[in-house]
């Protein structure tokens, strides 16, 4: 199956991720908070106008992350 | 004494428990250099004291913020060798597990407190503590904070038993054998700083990250990163994935052991929670609630505040007439009546507005709304450059600049943090307030356009909205020029939503109003004395002999283009310390003494023919736009630890407000006005 990025998700939209293309701290420390490879993660919101999505981790940890770093996360829909 | 450090996740109820461990023995100071608060306090139990370090709240100890970062650095810099307390989230276990086992692995004694317990019991997740504290090798308690249960059994533990360090965690990750020769090569330079104990878990994680390492100290952080850059592209040549090789192997550990150990239903989070989420974030609903939310904000800043204050204001002027009542006449009397009574008035009288302001913000912190007022307002405050966090630091500049700087820290990004930082002081704080008021009662004619839209009202949201647009604008250039550089990406947390304790919000409330008179009363204060003398001595016919009235004529010409005479030169000399030193100098000026009854110096300023609409909207507009807070520039110097943007700032705004006034009252007189 084709790989989509996170910032083509739709609100309720859930996948696993399979690659994280993005480098520098903020992906250091999205990995911590549990975003990394084979992790579920579900898209909850997006922000009006077009700003930050909100997604929900594995665990209880949902965070908003701009739509830009979005697209560096690719995955497979679940 | 034994020391012990409290670190934790954020919204994990760490700060319910340090206060539940301590009571009311605690001291909060600042760490050097930064306004983060270092809470400490002590845990009195039987006849042992021992002493408790609450640290910022931190996900991992790979900092991502200020705090964070002082997190990490304190467990290096100070000494933890007696214990660290991690505490975690019941309900959130897998994820409060990664920070606990990364400490585990810095090869430091550590006890795991598992919090709101009661929270999980309700959701029908069960943790078989027995088992969880075999698998991670360390000593675990339940507790529920909030209610208390189960401290005194921690307090005991705390009291009687040492801590060992445990086992380090890391070798039964199996991590990949080529990585973990990266890891020795790593260590290999590590090992003149940290004890072999610690080595691989600090090459595994700098191993798995591609930034500048800044909690390492030079010259060490440019070997690591040297070395490490040339094993990730070794590695990357290899085909061996290396970024996230922490995060990875560790959550996959993680994920075994709660499987073991932690029994939990499907569905995790609430469902409530959910509905409320998607009304807050809605996209007309989100922004009207928020837009609602600081209109009640306002509300409370300015009329129920004009209470206390006005209390507080009759309260001095009282104490001043009994003072020049019972002294003896002299200069006694005098610094005491008019210098150090108003000076002091002059700190507490912001006191009710500040209290208000962060008894609000504390409160939608502690429910968790904040985070969704900055997830709605991003987009908005992006076209600006600004990341949406940056909305709250300049709301709160409304009441006062100082809140305002301090809450810039949770910006992760310098550059925005710095750009918030500078165009804080534009918003209208509630020191212009009393300025405002009483020129546009004295000096705007109180006329009323189509029967309900007063002039004087009409006047005041301009000096608001001014302030706001050119807040705007300064941040809009500074992002192209200064501080150009894209901003790093940031993310939001969304903590779920809670009802916020009473006694935290007060508590907070009550820390953020004591720094307040300690950082910003003093130098009012003796700002004030000095004031008094300048415009006290050399004793004559009143100020104009004095030497504020000689330094005020000195001006005059520099000014006079503004359309200001000498007198407002001395209000503008008083002000430059603080801009509400104007209402009582002027007071002093116009020889009515006593600083607290503004209606007199009213009708003083109606009847001087010097004091024109126009004088008066030019006067209004450098008063938006000029620096005139000492207290602000202390804190700016305090928070980027340098002098260059204090400076930048006194600099840029002096210009703009002496700008704007000039074009102001010369682009009036043009008109005939």
């Amino acid at each position: 199956m084709e790989l989509t990025s996170l910032s083509h998700l739709r609100p309720g939209d859930k996948g696993t991720v399979q690659t994280i293309n993005g480098t520098g701290l903020f992906f250091t420390r999205l990995r911590t908070l549990g975003l990394c490879e084979n992790s579920h993660v579900e898209l909850l919101r997006e922000a009006p106008f077009g700003g930050p999505l909100q997604i929900q981790l594995s665990g209880k940890n949902s965070i908003a992350v701009p739509r830009q770093e979005a697209g560096h996360i690719l995955l497979r829909r679940v | 004494m034994k020391t012990y450090f409290l670190i934790g996740n954020p919204n994990t109820g760490k700060s319910t428990l340090f206060n539940a461990l301590t009571g009311m023995n605690q001291k909060i100071a600042n760490y050097p250099g930064v306004t983060v608060e270092k809470k400490e306090g002590f845990l009195l139990h039987g006849r042992e004291k021992i002493k408790l370090i609450d640290l910022p709240g931190t996900y991992s100890l790979i900092p991502g913020s200020i705090d964070e970062e002082i997190a990490v650095t304190s467990l290096s810099t100070e000494d933890p060798s007696h214990g660290v307390i991690c505490i975690a989230d019941a309900t959130n276990l897998q994820q409060n597990l990664f920070l606990t086992t990364q400490i585990i692995d810095a090869g430091l004694p550590v006890i795991l407190i598992i919090n709101m317990i009661d929270e999980a019991e309700k959701q029908n997740l069960t943790i078989n503590r027995d088992l969880l504290s075999q698998e991670l090798g360390i000593p675990i308690f339940f507790t529920s904070a909030q209610k208390k249960h189960g401290i005194s059994t921690v307090k005991n533990f705390l009291t009687t038993d040492e801590l060992k360090a445990p086992k380090p965690l890391l070798p039964r990750f199996g991590v990949a054998p080529r990585i973990t020769s990266a890891l020795n090569e790593i260590a290999t330079l590590l090992s003149q700083e940290i004890g072999p104990s610690a080595q691989q878990a600090h090459a595994l994680r700098i191993l798995s990250r591609d930034d500048e390492l800044a909690d390492y100290k030079l010259p060490l952080r440019s070997r690591l990163i040297a070395k490490r850059t040339a094993l990730q592209q070794q590695l990357s040549h290899e085909g061996v994935l290396w970024n996230g090789c922490d995060s990875n192997v560790r959550h996959q550990w993680i994920d075994g052991i709660c499987r073991k150990t932690c029994a939990q239903p499907k569905t995790l989070h609430h469902r409530w929670q959910d509905k409320i989420d998607d009304v807050a974030t809605h996209k007309w609903w989100g922004p009207t609630i928020f837009i609602a939310i600081m209109g009640i904000l306002f509300q409370a800043l300015f009329r129920w505040s004009e209470y206390p204050m006005a209390a507080i204001e009759a309260m001095l002027s009282w104490m001043s007439q009994n003072a020049t009542a019972i002294l003896p006449p002299g200069p006694i009397a005098s610094l005491i009546a008019d210098g150090a009574i108003p000076g002091v008035g002059a700190v507490f009288l912001f006191i009710p507005q500040i209290a208000f302001l962060f008894f609000m913000i504390s409160l939608l912190e502690d429910t968790g709304y904040m985070s969704r007022a900055a997830f709605v307002m991003d987009r908005f405050m992006g076209k600006f450059g600004l990341p949406g966090k940056a909305f709250i630091p300049l709301i709160s500049s409304f009441a006062c600049a100082i809140p305002g700087i301090m809450a810039t820290r949770t910006i992760e990004s310098r550059r925005d943090r710095i750009v918030t930082m500078m165009i804080a002081p534009l918003m209208s704080c509630s020191a212009r307030l009393p300025v405002y008021t009483l020129l546009i009662a004295a000096c705007i004619p109180a006329i009323t356009f189509g029967g309900f839209i007063g002039l004087q009202g009409l006047i005041m949201w301009g000096l608001y909205t001014l302030g706001i647009v050119s807040a705007i604008t300064v941040a809009f250039i500074l992002k192209r020029t200064l501080l150009s550089t894209p901003s790093l990406p940031s993310f939001i947390e969304f903590p779920p939503y809670r009802l916020p304790q009473l006694s935290l919000v007060l508590k907070k409330t009550y820390e953020r109003v004591k720094l307040f008179i300690i950082n910003a009363g003093t130098i009012i204060f003796a700002l004030s004395i000095i004031l008094w003398f300048l415009t006290t001595y050399p004793r004559g016919d009143g100020i104009e002999s004095s030497f504020a009235g000689y330094l005020g004529k000195i001006i005059e010409p520099l000014i006079a283009p503004l359309g200001f005479d000498w007198k407002i030169g001395v209000g503008l000399i008083a002000s430059f310390a603080a801009r509400e030193v104007f209402v009582s100098t002027m007071a002093i000026i116009y020889k009515l003494g006593d600083a607290g009854t503004s209606d007199s110096l009213m009708q003083a300023l109606k009847h001087d023919a010097a004091f024109t609409p126009m004088v008066a909207i030019s006067l209004l507009v450098f008063y938006v736009l000029a620096c005139q807070c000492m207290s602000t520039v202390a804190v700016v110097k305090r928070e980027t630890n340098t002098w260059r943007w204090p400076i930048f700032m006194v600099g840029y705004m002096t210009s703009l407000a002496y700008i704007a006034a000039f074009v102001v009252y010369q682009g009036g007189r043009m008109f005939g006005w």
